[in-house]
């Protein structure tokens, strides 16, 4: 079933068209900062930029920061609400459950489908980035080879792989939270649109709390609240702190969002 | 994921060789306050071909959703192949194929991969045995030349057959096909039943049949059931539904002869035909002839389906009728219409024409019986309002004008009907229901294909279902595609 519906995924070619427009915005900055060599100014800007000009092997976490709020998020809310939603608009999902596929089966190989493809995003996002990086404004040589973390101590190039590797970790876990909400919206509506829409509107409603000094009290509840601290896996030592929370919170919302979807999908009379 | 509780569903299968391949007992759903499907009981055996039948909206498609473990009943039991839905869903479902309302199939893939995906599914389709299977389902429902073509290039016949294609798909016990022709033409519709015909035969397959076609479940089934507003109104044999009412109809150029030597026997008289209470039509025949009476037709006479199912159910529920209802009446002036065309509203007053008066005023032609319009009626937007007064014309006095040819009111024979008064019904006893049928509620709505229906020998149009069958000689037959 996992098999199927990742075949499933893998041969639709919105699939890959999304992938292709996550990857173009990294890219096109890339571009446009190499060919300018203006980079914005320390602590403004994503996260990272002002450092890429200096050493490429950065590259790859900057293009993290420019696609994790916005790019990713929509891409990751259109493939979840379309999850279960989509099926239904397209009558299929009564054939898959007479089939019998199981309701719960079908809910895990979704979910299972949901996860791959947010890797699949990272992984190129952060491959791209990586050559495109590393191209245009070189591996940062003159300076031993060595990377200036965010705290200002030097990383080997060892260290930098490593974490890239649970930057990219952490931005897929991040992603998750708006998935199960996704997920469980397609769950409820016949429209993946509006699961889609809905999830977003999730995203934007956090985001816009976390900017209201009135909304302090809530804030480290708000699901966008820790995204950004994969930042801090750059600092030498790691700050751990917002790291940890981070994944605490968004796994407290993809178990409730998606017992919910569980409970709702499980139980659902479908007349789709 | 730490939210998903294991699988449900894993339960060892039940007993599969139970007695029956569907049975529901006391199956009811209710949404909110309407009751959809209210203690429905279904009895479906081994190897029928069962017509499920009913107006639309009578709760058909709620019922197979539940036997398909799709919706969950309110209360009662569902048991398909002698297993407990949704329970033991999946130790049985596998055995099922379905159709359920419309086909349904990813647009972007092929006929092939789309039912290598759904195949794959499941449990119960193996995978070795995957690429023949699909080969012989498409070739069973005449699409084995689809080729890569997508789904969503596909014309309404074509998908019908790829979804019967998914249906047949694992060889099932039993089938389950909502609508199965939708969409078909009659050739296409000929070939699907005689394929139904050919698996039950020769296979065994059980077919349940939900339709609101009646001519499709009268070729087709053994037994029906016959489902109104939720409840199972009816479930019996097409045979038995079907025997003779103990009259015998005949026509006889003769017919105030056969009157007089019938005398009490007789039921029913219009013009030549007569319904005479008969058991043996031989003997009335004899009777008949021994008095010389000439003879031109005679029948025992038997109900057919639309009349057993007219008289069961009550109307559809996709007819909303306006705020006065057709009380008495309506039903028996359609009827008189002689049309099949049931559900139009009934015949209102004739429409006068479009009258330049020519005298000094306009009246209804005396003598005429005017007939007051049914309580169901409504004015049409053509007609003039019946007590609009004519007005006199004010300056005419020469009548030399040449007057359109048009007789004069008091010329005309009651009931004779006016040049372009089309619509009146008429009134005479020479109208009447052509074969004294039951007498049709008004919202039922017969299979469009009733009369068109050809005879199942009967060659229609060789070329004419042509685009929606992909033939086997054709050059992309022999493209493959694998999931």
């Amino acid at each position: 079933m996992i098999g199927v519906e990742l075949m499933k995924m893998l041969r639709r070619p919105r699939t890959w068209v999304v992938i292709a427009l996550i990857d173009a915005l990294p890219t096109l900055v890339a571009f446009l900062l190499a060919l300018t060599d203006v980079g914005p100014r320390p602590g403004t800007g994503p996260a990272f930029l002002s450092a890429v000009l200096n050493n490429g092997v950065l590259f790859p976490a900057a293009a993290l920061a420019i696609v994790l709020p916005l790019f990713l998020p929509v891409s990751v809310a259109i493939v979840s609400g379309d999850s279960i939603a989509g099926e239904a608009q397209a009558g299929t999902l009564r054939y898959l459950l007479a089939r019998p596929a199981g309701r719960t089966r079908l809910l895990v190989a979704k979910l299972v489908t949901v996860l791959v493809f947010v890797a699949m995003a990272v992984v190129v996002v952060v491959v791209t980035g990586y050559f495109v990086g590393t191209s245009l404004f070189g591996t940062g040589q003159l300076a031993g080879g060595n990377i200036v973390s965010v705290s200002g101590e030097p990383l080997s190039p060892h260290q930098a792989a490593l974490r890239t590797l649970l930057a990219m970790a952490y931005v897929a876990f991040s992603m998750l939270g708006v998935a199960a909400m996704a997920v469980f919206l397609s769950t409820l509506t016949d429209s993946p649109l509006a699961a889609a829409m809905g999830a977003l509107a999730f995203l934007v409603a956090s985001s816009l709390l976390l900017t209201l000094d009135a909304a302090d009290s809530i804030r480290p509840y708000l699901p966008t609240r820790y995204w950004l601290a994969f930042v801090d896996l750059f600092r030498q030592p790691i700050l751990w702190r917002d790291i940890v929370r981070g994944v605490g919170l968004q796994s407290l919302y993809v178990a409730v969002l998606l017992g919910a979807a569980w409970a709702n999908f499980s139980t659902k009379d479908i007349k789709s | 994921m730490t939210a998903t509780p294991p699988p449900s569903g894993r339960v060892p299968a039940g007993p599969v060789t139970g007695p029956a391949a569907i049975r529901t007992v006391g199956l009811t759903k209710r949404y909110g306050s309407v009751t959809a499907v209210d203690g429905i009981e279904l009895d479906v055996p081994p190897g029928d071909i069962y017509g499920f039948l009913g107006p639309n909206g009578s709760g058909k498609t709620t019922t197979v959703r539940m036997l398909l473990g799709l919706v969950l009943p309110t209360a009662g039991t569902v048991e398909v192949l002698g297993a407990r839905i949704p329970k033991h869903a999946r130790s049985v479902l596998h055995r099922v194929g379905a159709l359920v309302e419309a086909p349904a199939a990813y647009g972007h893939l092929g006929a092939r991969a789309n039912l290598s995906i759904m195949d794959a599914a499941g449990p119960g389709g193996s995978r070795r045995t995957r690429r023949a299977r699909i080969d012989q389902a498409l070739e069973q429902v005449g699409l084995a030349g689809v080729g890569r073509r997508p789904v969503k290039a596909y014309s309404l016949g074509m998908r019908q057959r790829l979804g019967i294609a998914a249906a047949l798909l694992r060889k099932p016990d039993l089938l389950i096909l909502d609508e199965p022709t939708n969409g078909l033409d009659p050739r296409g519709i000929q070939e699907i039943r005689r394929l139904l015909l050919d698996l039950n035969a020769s296979a065994g397959t059980t077919i349940f049949l939900s339709s609101h076609l009646l001519a499709e479940v009268e070729h087709l089934c053994k037994r029906v059931g016959v489902v109104d507003r939720g409840r199972l109104v009816l479930q019996d044999s097409l045979a038995a539904l079907r025997a003779p009412t103990g009259s015998v109809v005949l026509r006889t150029p003769d017919p105030e002869w056969a009157v007089g030597v019938l005398d009490g026997d007789l039921r029913e008289r219009s013009g030549d035909r007569l319904v005479v209470r008969a058991t043996d039509p031989a003997e009335l025949n004899a009777r008949l002839v021994g008095h010389g009476i000439r003879i031109t037709e005679l029948t025992e006479q038997r109900r057919t389906l639309e009349e057993v199912v007219l008289a069961a159910t009550t109307g559809s529920s996709d007819r909303v009728d306006a705020a006065v209802p057709p009380t008495v009446g309506p039903r028996a002036e359609v009827l008189s219409t002689g049309d099949s065309a049931w559900d139009r509203p009934p015949a209102g007053p004739p429409v006068p024409l479009p009258t330049r008066p020519a005298r000094d005023t306009f009246s209804w032609p005396a003598g005429r019986d005017t007939p007051e319009p049914g309580p169901g009626w409504q004015p049409s937007r053509y007609e003039p309002a019946r007590s609009e007064p004519a007005r006199p014309e004010p300056a005419r006095s020469e009548p030399a004008r040449p007057e359109p040819v048009r007789p004069a009111p008091d010329d005309r024979r009651p009931g004779q009907s006016q040049p372009g008064l089309g619509s009146e019904p008429s009134r005479s006893g020479s109208a009447q229901p052509p074969d004294g049928r039951s007498q049709p509620g008004p919202g039922w709505q017969p299979s469009p294909s009733d009369s068109a229906q050809p005879p199942d020998d009967a060659e229609v149009d060789p070329g004419g279902s042509a685009a929606d069958r992909a033939g086997s000689d054709q050059p992309e037959a022999r493209s493959e595609e694998s999931a």
